[in-house]
């Protein structure tokens, strides 16, 4: 998915930023729709947008700064030639003061000056007088010549920094709901491709090698986890707790039981690969987990994606051991990497599943059970949260209660449902089919109106991403 | 009844004797009755913030102190002392808040009040838009064939079901009679004159009707710090059922409900006031007549026989029932771990985001 954004970003003709981020949320959309099971897609484009989010946040920070210094440079030239002979010498505690807001950073004020195309009128006003107040009071400092009033003059608030560091949050915050120009509206239709696309190159290609060492970071963290002579539960074959295993098999002694998980088997192929790494394995039915379970000091998983509340869709077979380890008090420990983190809500069981072929469960009964039975194979289950203890990631071990945390921390809210801005459709067919050449990974013209249906059928109602392909 | 706690008098402040200008010309307790009266759509912390509005563009204060300080006395009048203390005391903080740091970003005293009328007016103008956002967000958790229980009559669920039902979703609502307010029945009429098929049970049947529900609805008075909700009492009692039965709670709420409480138990409320003794609940005595002419004429037994309501005294009924009405509690705080998830306009919180989002607020 990364390697296809990173061609949509250099390849694609993308004026601004806004462009941009509409045609990244139009290919994760389409790719998203083509594996609605596959989560991550949408993660990782929910993850792309904010980091580009945070880089035009950046450059804005750095331009509005430029901006404020030259504006201050200039009231400071204007008050001083506004400044009588004999109120020169008095001019300077007054040039002293003006430079005191160029140190401390960022006056909010000036800030929705600069900023704002989008900001009310009350507030262009607003800040325009400030520059004005700030001309004036200082012009009036040297008139009256008194230095004493020289600290009071400059608008610099003294919440700033705090304003500042969170200017991500201030839109997800209840203040934010009175003082609409306080938080910094970026228009990203103002920042340019060629100011920003190899940023962006650069920033895709971190996130690559981030995936790449995902299971090194997290297996790392195995020998705080694992100890000496503990039997450990698992199921499923996920790649990080293979590596988690292996990597705590190289310091410790530990046993591990794995869960064969018919029909897939998949429990095999981890039992083998563990007992080639020299782990002490055994393999048991998906009947005898609740036998077993009171032998066991931890269960192991990993999963498919991890959902905004901290519960799981993990492998079928996942919620039975999750079930039995909450009846024995054995603490269930989650390894998986943050781009399984989705902003969704399991408000229905059945929305996050897939049903597999029935016959590899039926396959040995023929054609009696067939006609008579219905045989079903859902492929994953979803685990509360409450079973889950902990979560292993690659950016450290969280609760399941903090993962609405990282959430807000890793994706913007605007991304959550990946709807393209209005027109933003339009405006791009035409323009984007020499990038859809380029970028080759959408089958174009066949599929064009029945996506363009779809895409409209959402934008109006305004179902999760997910449920609305759930429900096809 | 509730313990006395730090910064609530138990008595109304003291008359402010000529203090400010500002104070004696507004009547803000009054003003903050009539702005709740107004609109059936008005809910407290939007009237308290209305009337601070108000206060702020009456106030002839020349200086900040001097606004300030008209503005804590308000607050102080709105924050204790009747029935919507809890749910104005959100608005109020919000606010003040909200004053503190215009005034500490802008040093022009004059804007700076002008901005404070402006933005509240606004805000006070978009909240039904917060309704619309959170039908928006809710709707999803309503499938088709759901089974929803609901508690008394909350504008934010009425209007989130009214959307699921304008999406042609097929879904039927247990609404609890919710004594003493008997709102439960105006849900069932507003939920079936849209169509929706509704049916008023008793409070008690709560448990009797669990584990045919889906899922559970409940609004709130507020939300407190610990992710909690304050809602009219019985929301605990359910909420209890709920996680016993293993049956989703959602509290759907504004987020310009959250309040600055952490509750410990039922009893930290800090609710000084009878809030029960409300001069317009229904009339016992007919209520009671009612109730004994369409009572199931055959008793089921002879004791029932002897404790049927119309045998009582009716000056007997009306006296015990009156009592009940001066120490019986209003509103119930229910535990977030009893809560799945907030729906709330921001989007859907766990119970631990809450806190999060009281910070963010507060930065």
């Amino acid at each position: 998915m990364l390697d296809i954004l990173r061609m949509v970003v250099s390849s694609g003709k993308w004026g601004n930023v806004d462009n941009l981020m509409d045609l990244i949320k139009l290919v994760g959309k389409r790719c998203q729709a083509a594996q609605p099971m596959e989560l991550c897609t949408g993660n990782i484009v929910r993850r792309l947008l904010s980091v580009i989010r945070e880089e035009c946040h950046a450059i804005v920070m750095e331009e509005q700064r430029e901006q404020r210094d030259q504006q201050l440079a200039r009231s400071k030239n204007a008050a001083a030639t506004a400044t009588t002979a004999a109120g020169k010498g008095l001019s300077k505690p007054a040039s002293a003061a003006g430079s005191r807001p160029a140190s401390a950073k960022k006056s909010p004020a000036l800030a929705s000056l600069t900023l704002a195309p989008i900001a009310t009128g009350s507030a262009v006003m607003g800040a325009s007088a400030d520059v004005n107040t700030l001309a004036t009071g200082l012009s009036n400092l040297s008139v009256t010549g008194s230095p004493s009033t020289a600290g009071s003059a400059p608008p610099t608030s003294p919440h700033g920094s705090h304003l500042h560091h969170h200017q991500l949050a201030p839109h997800t915050s209840v203040f934010s709901l009175f003082a609409e120009t306080d938080a910094v509206r970026i228009d990203y239709g103002r920042i340019k491709s060629t100011k920003t696309k190899s940023m962006f190159v650069e920033a895709i290609n971190e996130m690559l090698d981030e995936m790449r060492n995902l299971h090194d970071s997290i297996a790392a963290q195995s020998v705080a986890h694992i100890h000496s002579n503990e039997i450990i539960l698992t199921c499923g074959d996920a790649m990080t707790t293979l590596n988690f295993f292996k990597h705590a098999a190289k310091k410790r002694q530990f046993h591990v039981i794995v869960v064969e998980s018919a029909p897939v088997y998949s429990g095999h192929q981890l039992a083998s690969k563990l007992a080639a790494a020299g782990i002490e394995t055994t393999v048991i039915p998906d009947s005898a987990v609740f036998a077993v379970m009171s032998r066991v000091n931890k269960v192991v998983l990993g999963t498919h994606a991890i959902l905004a509340n901290g519960g799981l869709v993990a492998l079928s077979g996942a919620t039975t051991l999750a079930v039995a380890a909450k009846h024995y008090a054995i603490p269930v420990v989650v390894t998986a990497g943050l781009y399984k983190l989705t902003p969704l809500h399991p408000f229905d069981l059945d929305v996050f599943n897939l049903l597999g072929a029935p016959a590899t469960v039926a396959d040995e009964a023929g054609d009696t059970l067939a006609a008579g039975a219905e045989v079903l194979n859902p492929y994953f289950d979803y685990v509360a949260p409450e079973l889950v203890a902990l979560f292993i990631t690659n950016e450290g071990v969280y609760a399941p209660s903090y993962m609405y945390r990282l959430l807000t921390e890793s994706y913007h809210p605007d991304d959550v449902s990946l709807e393209l801005s209005p027109g933003a459709w339009d405006r791009f067919f035409p323009k984007t089919a020499a990038a859809a050449a380029t970028v080759g990974a959408r089958k174009v013209a066949p599929a064009v109106p029945v996506v363009r249906k779809s895409a409209f059928a959402e934008s109006e109602g305004s179902d999760e991403d997910v449920s609305s392909e759930g429900e096809q | 009844m509730g313990k006395p706690k730090s910064g609530r008098s138990r008595s109304s402040s003291p008359a402010k004797p000529a203090a400010t200008a500002a104070a004696k010309a507004m009547d803000v307790l009054a003003y903050f009755e009539q702005t709740l009266a107004s609109s059936p759509d008005m809910t407290p912390p939007i009237a308290a913030i209305k009337t601070l509005v108000e206060l702020v563009r009456q106030s002839s204060a020349t200086t900040l102190s001097e606004l300030l300080s008209a503005l804590s006395a308000a607050i102080e009048r709105l924050n204790t002392g009747h029935k919507h203390s809890i749910p104005a005391s959100a608005g109020c903080t919000l606010f003040n808040r909200f004053a503190m740091k215009s005034f500490a970003k802008d040093q022009n005293f004059e804007r700076t009040k002008l901005t404070l009328v402006a933005r509240g007016n606004d805000f006070v103008d978009s909240v039904d838009s917060f309704r619309e956002k959170i039908a928006t967000v809710g709707n999803q958790f309503i499938q088709d064939d759901a089974v929803i229980l609901i508690h008394s009559y909350s504008r934010v669920v009425m209007r989130l079901l009214q959307r699921a039902a304008a999406e042609n979703k097929r879904f039927t609502v247990y609404v609890t009679e919710s004594r003493p307010t008997d709102s439960g029945a105006r849900a069932v009429e507003s939920l079936r004159k849209r169509g929706i098929p509704a049916h008023l049970i008793l409070d008690s049947a709560v448990g009797y009707v669990m584990d045919k529900v889906d899922l559970v609805l409940v609004g709130a008075e507020g939300v407190v710090e610990t992710g909690g909700i304050l809602n009219q009492i019985g929301t605990y009692q359910m909420a209890m059922v709920a996680r016993e039965k293993k049956t989703p709670f959602y509290a759907v709420t504004e987020s310009y409900k959250f309040v600055r409480m952490f509750p410990l138990d039922q009893y930290d409320l800090g609710i000084d006031v009878p809030i029960l003794a409300d001069p317009a609940m229904p009339d016992w005595d007919a209520a009671a007549a009612a109730a004994a002419a369409c009572a199931p004429s055959v008793p089921h037994s002879p004791t029932e026989a002897a404790h049927r309501v119309s045998d009582m005294s009716v000056a007997a009924r009306h006296a015990i029932v009156e009592e009940m009405a001066r120490t019986n509690p209003a509103l119930d705080y229910t535990p977030p771990q009893y809560i799945t998830l907030l729906i709330t306009e921001k989007g859907v919180l766990t119970p631990s985001a809450v806190s999060d989002e009281l910070i963010k607020v507060f930065l």
